[in-house]
């Protein structure tokens, strides 16, 4: 699995994608996460289960302006 | 009658809005909202850092404020729709300020990649505030797209070196039907104030406030220039002239024989 643009192994089998940040230590709420190209929207966390194939980006908001 | 500032389905008081990056401490924020009293507030959206544990700049924000999440860090404009999309299932509205920069050395936006960014995230329901080079064929092109406001730039972003693009940006505000915010390189609230003098719809200011040794006190400053460079633009300046034209009575000075 790709996440962030490194290479991952998933932690464990039937893993959702819930159960993954909560792994990583991420409150679901804080972040968004784009899958295979997609937007997965925060109530479907709990309901898309990873695949060694899948490509995620997991982003957060942080400071930024002008 | 209160001077209200209509934009993007809102109704907001304020005509400052400001930035979250930069600062000093995030903690800081909360209070440069208060003292500032701006109503809007923008984010960035980036990749977690697994590696190391950042700080969560929304725990500062207060709820009060409207997000305006920025597309920053797009190269053009698919990346520009991505981010997007992604800030809006954040669950922080449909607000976005679209940033497609390519240009490394002037952080300058690119236009035609903004406009193509504008017109998808529009009909996708979005409030899209793109932030431009002051063109005027641009600006149109981003209101036929369905742009919610024109953000042209000052100057360079975290610049500080003011209203550099002032000719431009006056066309902008005479020229376009949609509120034109003055965004990025504005160092000074005196030059906040004359861009709201100018009639610019509102200002938004990171890093002058952000880069201040007094954040709040910076964030105070320019709320308050905003407000009084909107109040002179709707009171309107007197005529300028070349010659003295005296202000006091022009008779009945001291040893004036009597008429």
């Amino acid at each position: 699995m790709m996440v962030n643009g490194s290479e991952e192994r998933l932690p464990g089998v039937d893993m959702t994608l819930d159960a993954f940040l909560k792994h990583k230590g991420l409150e679901a709420g804080s972040v968004v996460v784009e899958r295979n190209g997609d937007v997965v929207e925060r109530s479907r966390f709990g309901a898309v289960l990873l695949d060694e194939a899948d490509q995620l980006e997991i982003l957060r908001f942080v400071g930024g302006g002008a | 009658m209160e001077d209200c500032f209509e934009i993007g389905g809102k109704t907001l008081a304020s005509r400052l809005l400001i930035g979250t990056g930069k600062y000093p401490a995030d903690g800081m924020i909360p209070d440069v909202c208060g003292a500032s009293g701006s109503q809007v507030i923008t984010v960035a959206l980036r990749r977690v850092d697994f590696a190391s544990e950042t700080d969560n700049v929304m725990k500062h924000i207060p709820d009060h404020m409207v997000l305006l999440p920025n597309t920053s860090g797009a190269r053009n404009a698919e990346e520009a729709v991505r981010i997007a999309r992604l800030a809006r299932a954040a669950g922080c509205g449909d607000w976005i300020k679209i940033e497609v920069i390519s240009d490394q050395r002037y952080l300058l936006p690119d236009n035609l990649e903004t406009t193509k960014a504008t017109e998808v995230l529009a009909k996708e329901g979005f409030q899209v505030f793109p932030y431009m080079n002051p063109d005027l064929m641009d600006a149109r092109r981003m209101v036929d797209a369905g742009a919610a406001a024109v953000m042209p730039l000052g100057a360079p972003i975290g610049t500080n070196r003011g209203l550099r693009t002032r000719e431009m940006t006056q066309i902008l505000i005479d020229e376009i039907s949609l509120p034109i915010i003055v965004d990025a390189g504005i160092g000074k609230p005196s030059q906040a104030c004359e861009a709201m003098e100018m009639g610019a719809a509102a200002c938004l200011v990171n890093t002058a406030i952000a880069s201040s040794s007094d954040p709040v006190s910076m964030g105070r400053a320019f709320g308050q220039a905003v407000t009084a460079g909107r109040a002179a633009y709707l009171a309107g300046p007197g005529a300028t002239r070349t010659l003295a034209s005296a202000s006091s009575p022009l008779t009945g000075f001291l040893g004036q024989g009597r008429a």
